[in-house]
């Protein structure tokens, strides 16, 4: 009886996730166009990673009203490399090629959106929400990782303290300047990712 | 032939009934994949008194299957009020009474957020406005913005 409890607990996946200052874990993932994007390929730039659903409204209103809605853009501008990833399950909210795809147009989004179905990435990284964002800098190690920014409605209209900060430009102008980031580890808001279990 | 026009006339009285407008609902519901995710009310016991602040409440109920989204920063907008005051033009809610779900006693499925309202004159005044709220189930948040009415008397 008392084992049942211990297989319980080797039951759950590992969360473990990506950890500050430590390397980002390595992926290579399809994009909405089946082409492979590995993160490996970014060497020696710095790359955002941002969790993705086109269906919850979270993301909806942060790519609409809120703090994602010329990030991107604006950043890649910089040469900043932005990926977003979905990593919901088949047959979950938002899942798959073709919603990816549809959301991504949708929301004019110009950068690549990668399909995790398994989850397999999203778990190395510990996401748990959408939006959940995480900064690698040019080293290959994790800088930041967390909200996008501080009103956890995702339209910036109820930002903690009164002022709406955006941590991810933040902690990319830090990177920048090669200074440790402020605030680098911030709790992500949103939906959770539709893992399959 | 008695009994094939009784049988019209149930007929006929079947088709009124399905035709006639509903009766308009006393609160606000979202029905989302054909079953309801909340209530929201609007409510205030009172009594009211010009230039004395006091609470209105706000209550989100969950349907089954979804709960109160406790990390939603729930506003309410004033809008088309009239003859009150509020704290500002985004008033943020503070979650106030919170009834926990019977299936899930962490999460909460009824929660009242007490809103702060100062009448401004004796007589009829009105408290309108948007209430932006999140519930959520195993599969999906829902945010919502629904507006909400009520009338009050002020001594």
């Amino acid at each position: 009886m008392r084992i049942l409890p211990l297989l319980t607990l080797l039951a759950v996946p590992a969360f473990a996730g990506a950890e500050l200052g430590k390397p980002a874990p390595d992926f290579t993932l399809k994009d909405v166009d089946g082409k492979d994007v590995s993160l490996a390929s970014f060497k020696g730039k710095t790359v955002v990673l941002e969790w993705f659903n086109p269906e919850c409204p979270y993301v909806k209103a942060a790519h609409t009203k809120g703090s994602l809605t010329d990030s991107a853009k604006r950043q890649q501008k910089k040469g900043i490399v932005w990926l977003s990833i979905n990593s919901g399950a088949a047959g979950k909210q938002g899942a798959g090629v073709e919603k990816s795809k549809a959301g991504a147009k949708g929301f004019n989004m110009e950068n690549p959106v990668l399909v995790d179905e398994a989850g397999t990435v999203g778990k190395a990284y510990g996401a748990t929400n959408t939006p959940h964002l995480f900064v690698i800098d040019p080293k290959g190690n994790v800088a930041y990782r967390g909200a996008i920014d501080n009103s956890p409605d995702g339209e910036g209209l109820s930002p903690q303290g009164g002022k709406l900060i955006n941590y991810v430009d933040a902690a990319l102008d830090d990177v920048a300047a090669n200074r440790a980031v402020k605030t680098p580890d911030t709790k992500a808001y949103g939906c959770s990712v539709k893992y399959a279990n | 032939m008695l009994r094939q026009i009784r049988q019209l006339s149930l007929v006929a009285l079947a088709l009124a009934a399905c035709t006639k407008d509903p009766a308009p609902a006393p609160k606000a519901e979202k029905k989302a994949d054909d079953a309801p995710a909340y209530e929201l009310n609007l409510a205030a016991s009172g009594p009211w008194a010009a230039g004395q602040a006091s609470n209105a409440a706000v209550t989100v109920t969950a349907k089954p299957g979804f709960h109160v989204n406790p990390e939603y920063p729930v506003t309410f907008k004033p809008e088309g009020s009239e003859a009150v005051k509020f704290e500002g033009e985004r008033v943020a809610l503070t979650p106030g009474t919170r009834t926990p779900c019977a299936d899930k006693a962490e999460d909460a499925c009824k929660v009242e957020f007490p809103l702060p309202v100062t009448p401004e004159k004796p007589g009829p005044a009105k408290v309108a406005g948007i209430v932006a709220f999140s519930v959520c189930s195993a599969d999906k948040c829902l945010i919502e913005k629904v507006p909400v009415t009520l009338a009050i008397s002020v001594q």
